[in-house]
């Protein structure tokens, strides 16, 4: 790339990483676990691996097969409030991040017209039923994007108290498919 | 309808066909436990000789071969600069190959718990429902990292 001596370019480039595989749900929160070996063989104990039991693929190959089993907690749905208020929740899964560079200001561009690069947008690997509006019609990616899935994710998780689906409303909700 | 409970073994996408007891790198780390599965990996207990517990996230034959799947280990590792705690440490990367020659990459990290899913499938007694006040703690905890992850300019994408 050559830029001419007779300009001067100045160019702010704002980069947005965006890890648009995982998904904002459920099975992707998780619980804090102890970590030395001889706790996880006390939590073990409470659950005892199962053993595989082989099933024969359609390529008919035969391949022990396990169910998960996650290292258990104390923690079940009935734990109370001033229990579950001392875990944390960890926000899991960060599969195949995409980079894209958004040209944010640029003063005099002659010929620099390679300069001013623009990458394709980011897609969203959500279900489309929770995707929000902007990653249906190409806008832009942002946090608030990460806000709604968060949303539709908990409006899709049964509660028994129907209050808090409209706390979480938003004035984007008439847009959920 | 599908033969196995879980990951679908024999699928294209290429599962790594791990079994318990089975070492990897190089006979370092023991497989002990399945932790779970997902559309683009699975993950396992391993133990290695110094009785050191991790979680091993073994992608698929075609997950590694994406492009992209670099990119988690990135995205992974700059999560952690912006949240203290809150998301998964990665500790280690590598490759394995099966038995069909196929190359696996793995992520070991340190281990996590059970999911807010799990949680939410046991209350077997009323339709999998879970209390107003744990959904509150969870989006709390997940909103807090949401917005630490946005300092670095991260969105989850999901």
């Amino acid at each position: 790339m050559v830029v001419s001596p007779n300009y001067f370019i100045s160019l702010n480039i704002r980069v947005e990483y965006i890890s648009p595989v995982s998904a904002l749900t459920p099975d992707n929160f998780l619980f804090f676990s102890v970590q030395r070996g001889e706790d996880i063989r006390k939590a073990l104990a409470k659950s005892p691996t199962r053993k595989p039991i082989k099933i024969t693929g359609s390529d008919g190959v035969s391949y022990p097969t396990v169910r998960s089993q996650p290292i258990p907690n104390h923690y079940t749905w009935e734990s109370e409030e001033d229990d579950i208020a001392y875990t944390e929740f960890y926000l899991a899964n960060f599969a195949h991040g995409n980079a894209c560079i958004f040209n944010w200001f640029h003063n005099l561009i002659a010929n620099s017209s390679s300069l001013a690069r623009q990458t394709t947008t980011p897609t969203l690997d959500t279900p489309k039923n929770i995707q929000p509006p902007e990653a249906l019609t190409g806008g832009k990616i942002n946090l608030s994007s990460d806000i709604w899935t968060l949303g539709c994710t908990v409006s899709l998780v049964p509660i028994p108290h129907p209050f808090l689906f409209f706390f979480f409303r938003n004035p984007r909700s008439s847009m959920i498919p | 309808m599908s033969l196995f409970p879980e990951e679908q073994l024999d699928s294209p996408l290429g599962y790594f066909p791990a079994q318990l007891g089975q070492t990897l790198k190089d006979g370092k780390w023991t497989i002990a436990r399945k932790l779970g599965w997902g559309p683009r990996s699975s993950t396992w207990l391993v133990i290695d000789h110094d009785d050191m517990h991790r979680a091993l996230k073994i992608l698929t034959a075609a997950a590694t071969a994406d492009p992209k799947a670099k990119n988690e280990r990135y995205f992974v590792l700059e999560a952690e600069k912006a949240v203290s705690s809150g998301v998964p440490e990665l500790l280690e990367t590598f490759q394995e190959t099966d038995g069909q020659g196929r190359k696996h990459l793995c992520l070991l990290f340190r281990i996590l718990g059970p999911s807010v899913e799990n949680l939410r499938q046991g209350n077997v007694y009323d339709g999998q429902n879970l209390p107003v006040h744990i959904v509150q703690k969870v989006i709390s905890d997940i909103s807090h990292h949401l917005a630490s992850l946005a300092t670095r300019n991260i969105i989850h994408g999901g």
